[in-house]
């Protein structure tokens, strides 16, 4: 699927899609009412301590990521397990690729997994053959419509009924109505056939437990539950800072992650799997590969952008976040949207490529407040803004000149004053009651939106010393 | 069992990720120690306490679109059951092999109603077993613990007879508990795994908090897209 380059076409496509817009407003409210509320039920103070100690239990494990890595692996092989090693996304993608192939497998249903997303496994799995089907309700659905996700919880978010029901009529043989719940019906329907035909089972990791060897799998729809249960060969793919010590751990996550992604006390299923089944039992796979993904994510070891490793996806930055909100997901270019993916895509894929989504930001800090681990997105932000103008030490010339001119201007209360009684002489073409609505660029953008107040016949400086007189008088 | 296979070159795996972590001023952040102390309810309960949490239960239960029943005797135990099955119209039901659910003898409830009751394993292939577990219309589990403040099931997969198939695949879930089963929270169940298991987790262990559900289009709440869409908790008291 070709990604426009720009992020500036990307954005102005996405202002035009109105019902995109309408359809991301209605569901990013939902989602932040549906937070806030929660977070009033368990208390501000409680919450606060929820947040604090899930922020260190992270940062307890990414400083120590390579003991809790080791304990892990160690207990997935213990317990028959595979583990795959992979640095790269090419690598993972090949182990899976090769398992595949070796499996002779054509029906592979996969639940949702971030990770694949980024090492495109999908097109290499359909490439060789297999038929690579998501389960999870809005992943199928964009997978239908050949596009990324648009949301981390809610990936076809930007999508209404009639849209959906026209990819279902697609597939199906016979009508599907558009009312919500024959949509849903159909997808039981259709992915309940795929799912008792399974080959493989591929799944993602909320968090892996290095003390057990086991994979929490969180879904509402039950979709990853069925496939870690009636795969005979199960995959699993996690990110590698997708890891905690123990259970104990897990609860303050769990709590954290179903509150802050829908406002849900916890998510319906929660799934705790240790691999492959015991001999006497029944169902459970067979065999299961764990395959540990870097991609990139060592490289933010040790560097100010480390904490961005402590990220649990539970998406409450892009529901908080006024730019996400006006130009919905596929606008951030990759698999990560709003704030989360502004500071991951550049990190990952690269400031040449991604170094634009620095400015997708207004710095409200509304996502560092939503974010239940505490990283600080909108300080990163601005730090991967400063590490753009040093990479590239070319900033746009005008914009250079131009903060040069104010940077000299304000310095000096003679030079300040004389500007802005310049001004006020030569704002009278573009004044109309008291307001000015358009302008030269480059504020003629900024002004298609709002307008700004005219400048006063005086300013306040001006003003003082008359009422000071007076008063002394 | 037979270790596993490690793919992948371990040594340079790592050398990347030791070489990066650095050592912040102040030392490596410690491991934290009691992470659930203060944010959990952490407490002994009586007979009495966990009759107000089988209320509690209800509450988020029924909250979340599931329907729960307390039951005072055996007698009623049936009644309920058999509304059940009149209610979803139920043939095919299948039930864990837990001997909790033997005791309730539930066999002699269905030999007088419509539906008949297979106890797992329904077979011992798994293409045979597959698509029998499929066509079953309820699946009814043994509450091993039950969390009320959250409405939520937790089901060890201790014994192969107590598969994850059941409590996933039908339509209609139905798990039977006492209120000795009912405890407040995470911390209880923490510490009664570490008791019951130590770090040798079950194969699976499941914890349902309701039906299925989406909200993936339009937001729209639809219940029951993959897992069950009716869910039932049947609550004995413990001392009957």
């Amino acid at each position: 699927m070709h990604i426009e380059p720009s992020f500036r076409k990307r954005y102005h496509k996405a202002l035009s899609d109105t019902a995109m817009l309408k359809a991301v407003k209605n569901g990013t409210g939902r989602l932040r009412g549906q937070r806030a509320t929660a977070v009033e039920a368990v208390g501000a103070e409680r919450w606060m301590e929820f947040r604090n100690r899930a922020e260190a239990i992270r940062m307890h494990v990414i400083q120590h990521l390579d003991q809790y890595l080791e304990q892990l692996i160690d207990n997935v092989l213990k317990k028959g397990g595979h583990v795959c090693l992979a640095k790269t996304g090419e690598e993972a993608v090949q182990y899976i690729s090769e398992l595949a192939k070796k499996k002779n497998a054509k029906s592979i249903l996969k639940s949702k997994s971030m990770v694949s997303e980024e090492i495109h496994l999908n097109p290499a799995l359909e490439k060789q053959g297999c038929k690579v089907i998501e389960s999870d309700l809005g992943e199928w659905i964009i997978q239908l419509a050949g596009e990324t996700p648009s949301h981390i919880i809610a990936p076809a978010m930007h999508k209404n009924r009639f849209q959906v029901a026209d990819l279902f009529n697609a597939v199906s043989e016979e009508k599907i109505p558009t009312e919500i719940a024959d949509l849903c019906g159909y997808a039981r329907k259709y992915l309940r056939e795929k799912f008792l035909g399974i080959d493989i089972g591929i799944t993602g990791c909320n968090f892996a437990l290095a003390d057990s060897g086991a994979i929490t799998l969180c879904t509402n729809e039950g979709n990853a539950r069925i496939i870690s249960a009636l795969s005979p060969t199960l995959v699993t793919i996690m990110g590698m800072e997708r890891i905690l010590p123990g259970l104990e751990e897990l609860t303050v996550m769990l709590s954290l992650l179903a509150r802050s992604a829908t406002g849900q006390k916890l998510t319906v299923y929660n799934t705790l799997s240790t691999g492959v089944r015991k001999e006497e039992e029944l169902d459970g796979p067979q065999e299961f590969h764990l395959v540990i993904v870097d991609n990139g994510r060592s490289r933010q070891l040790g560097t100010k952008y480390e904490k961005i490793l402590n990220c649990i996806r539970c998406g409450s930055c892009l529901n908080a976040c006024p730019v996400y909100r006006n130009i919905g997901g596929h606008a951030y270019g990759w698999v990560y949207p709003g704030p989360i993916g502004a500071v991951l895509s550049p990190l990952y894929q690269g400031m040449d490529k991604y170094g634009e989504l620095a400015y997708a930001t207004t710095l409200c800090g509304a996502c560092t407040f939503a974010c239940p681990v505490k990283i600080p997105l909108h300080d990163m932000l601005y730090a991967l803004r400063n590490d753009k103008v040093e990479l590239e030490k070319t900033g746009e010339l005008a914009e250079d000149i131009a903060y040069k001119g104010w940077s000299a201007t304000f310095a000096s209360m003679s030079r300040y004053r004389f500007s802005i009684r310049m001004a006020r002489r030569f704002q009278f073409p573009l004044v109309k009651a008291e307001k000015i609505a358009f302008g030269p660029p480059p504020i003629s953008d900024w002004l298609k939106h709002r307008d700004m107040p005219a400048l006063p016949n005086k300013f306040f400086h001006e003003i003082w010393p008359e009422m000071n007189k007076d008063r002394k008088e | 069992m037979a270790q596993g296979v490690l793919t992948g070159n371990r040594e340079a795996f790592f050398s990347t990720i030791r070489q990066n972590i650095k050592t912040p001023p102040g030392g490596k952040a410690p491991r934290v120690e009691n992470p659930m102390n203060g944010l959990f309810t952490q407490r002994e309960t009586n007979a009495q306490e966990r009759r107000e949490l089988r209320e509690r239960f209800i509450h988020e239960w029924t909250t979340l679109g599931g329907k729960a029943f307390s039951i005072k005797n055996r007698t009623e135990l049936g009644q309920t059951i058999k509304q059940i099955i009149q209610e979803r119209q139920l043939q095919r039901v299948m039930r864990w092999d837990h001997p909790e659910l033997e005791k309730l003898k539930l066999e002699d409830i269905f030999s007088d109603t419509q539906a008949s009751l297979s106890r797992w394993p329904l077979e011992k292939n798994y293409s045979d077993w597959i698509g029998k577990a499929a066509a079953m219309e309820a699946g009814i589990v043994w509450g091993d613990m039950v969390m009320a403040e959250t409405g939520t099931l937790v089901l060890p997969a201790a014994s192969p007879g107590q598969p994850a198939s059941i409590s996933v695949l039908p339509l209609t879930l139905i798990a039977i508990f006492t209120t000795a089963q009912l405890v407040d929270g995470f911390s209880a169940v923490v510490k009664s795994f570490k008791e019951r298991f130590g770090t040798d987790l079950p194969t699976t262990t499941t914890f349902i908090s309701g039906p299925s559900r989406t909200t993936d289009i339009e937001m729209v709440l639809t219940i029951g897209v993959h897992g069950s869409r009716f869910v039932y908790a049947l609550i004995l008291d413990e001392e009957t």
